[in-house]
């Protein structure tokens, strides 16, 4: 197999070094992504989900350990930044906060704008950014980001990073405080730039329903260890490390275990509504397998 | 539930001014009571209304027309504003937002300081207030090192010393990972059961499952109203209105497709798993063999 497009080795970080308050986040960190894949990192509050992440678009350097994205090691002495980040773009938590131009398409502008490039090519990648993720380019380019709702200003947060046509798309917590219509179609976008567009997606969540949708392999942290890896099957198959890290799984997986627990002969990591049903039906008299 | 109400929302309508031509009409004559000792929960996409709805109930918003009365006290009245909110108390969705001292106690303090309790007093009610959400053993604690869950319980407990008659919960676990989210509604689960009235804006369908009534908002409207047995059977008329039903009522609605036996409507994850035993002939009853 080739060479990962991004890849983390021994990645160690400490905060607020030499002080009392001195802190290790990330212990030895090794993970990686391949070109096209979907790859979710999930663990409780403190495991040092946000600071891994951090390090893939260089608002973190790697004070030990490597870490090396689509060929550059990001440890190297005269790291060009400004490249790195077009190749990877990072939403934060709650991107809409960070909203800041009256227009719509403005806001979006800004960084392809930012990069220096000319203005027919800025428009080009907007009019394809705002499209990507559902918002009509001639319908919203002129409309206020103040008068829009949660769930359309996130997408115009995410259009403002996908703008610059990154090769890797790293989002932190993507849909928390959503409603479920305007996470189901986050998702969905999100999903589609994966699926369609080859966009290398790494998430941070802490919703499992998100995790098994989207997620072709996930990583648990905990303690600024990866204690885990796998397919959502195997990560929600796996129970011991679901309760010993308080990752938390679908709902489906839940009452699956629970009736795992009560002797019904289940395989717990079903985690589709249909495929738990399937599972439960098979248990059901007068039903064979 | 035929007691005397605990608040009653009676005819209120409510429109953010943006500027003299821009008028956004946000509750449309909405009436509704919150009795003693009840779960409520309230659904409703982003921009239904259901968050200033929620910040009617003690005086944070007062109505443009109609009335809302906490005990018999108009919220209308500036002068009774401390009174209300004495009986009606706030968390809101974000945890570093409401957290105002430096040390945990003093933080659940804040508000008896303010109304000028007693100092032996004090100490009391912030340790019944500080044990009723297990957090005793934080007291000393600086609360910004907390976890998001432990933040959000140290809010309830700053409220809890107020001792009020209801606790209206603004999205309060929607910025909280999985296990923060079980911390609280723990919590929450423990406090109605000792007879705290609960009103809890959410828009996780799984948590409105555990009320004992659920109001469903939509373009500031009540547009459904009823056990949450009786909502979440209307799957179809909740996706018109950009909602979902609990993955547990997912799951039950596709066994029942194909096993008419299977109730459709639960709503809990225990009871898809009493059901499947329920189901079971008689001699399996000892499961497992």
């Amino acid at each position: 197999m080739s060479q990962p497009l991004l890849q983390v080795k021994g990645l160690r970080h400490t905060y607020m070094r030499g002080t009392p308050l001195e802190h290790t986040a990330l212990h030895g960190v090794d993970m990686y992504a391949n070109k096209g894949e979907c790859v979710a990192i999930i663990g409780h509050t403190g495991s040092g989900k946000s600071t891994l992440i951090q390090h893939f678009n260089g608002l973190q350097l790697p004070e030990s350990g490597q870490v090396v994205i689509d060929g550059v090691d990001l440890s190297q002495p005269k790291l060009n930044v400004k490249e790195l980040r077009k190749k990877v773009g990072l939403v934060f938590q709650n991107p809409e906060d960070q909203l800041f131009e009256k227009l719509v398409g403005d806001d979006v502008a800004y960084g392809p704008f930012k990069q220096g490039l000319p203005l027919e090519q800025v428009v080009e990648q907007v009019k394809w950014a705002m499209e990507l993720v559902g918002l009509s380019f001639e319908e919203m380019k002129d409309r206020a980001t103040y008068a829009l709702s949660g769930g359309q200003k996130r997408k115009v947060a995410l259009a403002g990073v996908l703008a610059l046509r990154p090769k890797i798309l790293v989002l932190d917590e993507p849909t928390a405080g959503l409603d479920p219509k305007s996470r189901k179609e986050l998702l969905e976008r999100i999903r589609y730039l994966n699926r369609q567009e080859q966009l290398t997606v790494i998430f941070v969540s802490h919703n499992m329903e998100e995790v098994a949708y989207l997620a072709d392999r996930v990583y648990v942290m905990a303690g600024g260890c990866v204690v885990c890896s796998g397919t959502p099957r195997e990560i929600f198959g796996n129970r011991s490390v679901l309760e010993e890290h308080q990752a938390g799984a679908p709902e489906t997986v839940e009452i699956l275990y629970r009736l795992y627990d009560r002797g019904f002969d289940v395989k717990p990591d079903a985690f589709l509504v249909e495929e738990a049903a399937q599972e439960i039906l098979s248990v059901l008299p007068g039903i064979r397998r | 539930m035929k007691k005397e109400a605990l608040i009653r929302v009676e005819g209120v309508s409510f429109a953010y001014t943006i500027n003299q031509t821009n008028i956004i009409p946000v509750l449309r004559d909405v009436s509704f009571q919150v009795y003693p000792g009840e779960y409520l929960a309230m659904i409703g996409h982003n921009g239904s209304g259901k968050s200033t709805l929620a910040k009617m109930l003690n005086g944070i918003l007062t109505p443009d027309a109609g009335d809302v009365w906490v005990e018999g006290l108009n919220t209308k009245e500036k002068s009774l504003h401390r009174e209300i909110r004495r009986r009606v108390g706030m968390v809101f969705q974000h945890p570093d937002n409401q957290l105002v001292a430096t040390i945990v106690e003093d933080d659940v303090a804040f508000g008896l300081e303010n109304i000028g309790v007693p100092a032996d007093e004090m100490k009391q009610r912030v340790d019944e207030a500080l044990e009723a959400v297990g957090m005793s053993a934080f007291r000393q604690r600086p609360p910004h090192h907390l976890s998001g869950g432990q933040k959000q319980r140290i809010a309830i407990a700053g409220i809890l010393a107020m001792k009020p008659d209801c606790i209206v919960l603004d999205e309060a676990t929607s910025m909280l990972d999985s296990h923060g989210r079980r911390e609280i509604l723990g919590v929450i689960g423990k406090l109605n059961k000792a007879g705290m009235t609960i009103v809890s804006v959410t828009h996780h369908m799984s948590e409105a499952a555990d009320a004992d009534r659920v109001l469903v908002m939509e373009e500031g409207q009540i547009v459904l109203e009823g056990t949450p047995r009786e909502v979440f059977r209307q799957a179809e008329r909740l996706h018109a209105l950009h909602l979902d039903v609990p993955q547990a009522s997912q799951l039950a609605a596709a066994v029942n497709r194909q096993y008419q036996r299977f109730r459709p409507d639960l709503i809990h994850k225990d009871e898809i798993v009493d059901e499947v035993e329920r189901l079971q002939p008689p001699i399996a009853e000892v499961s497992g063999s």
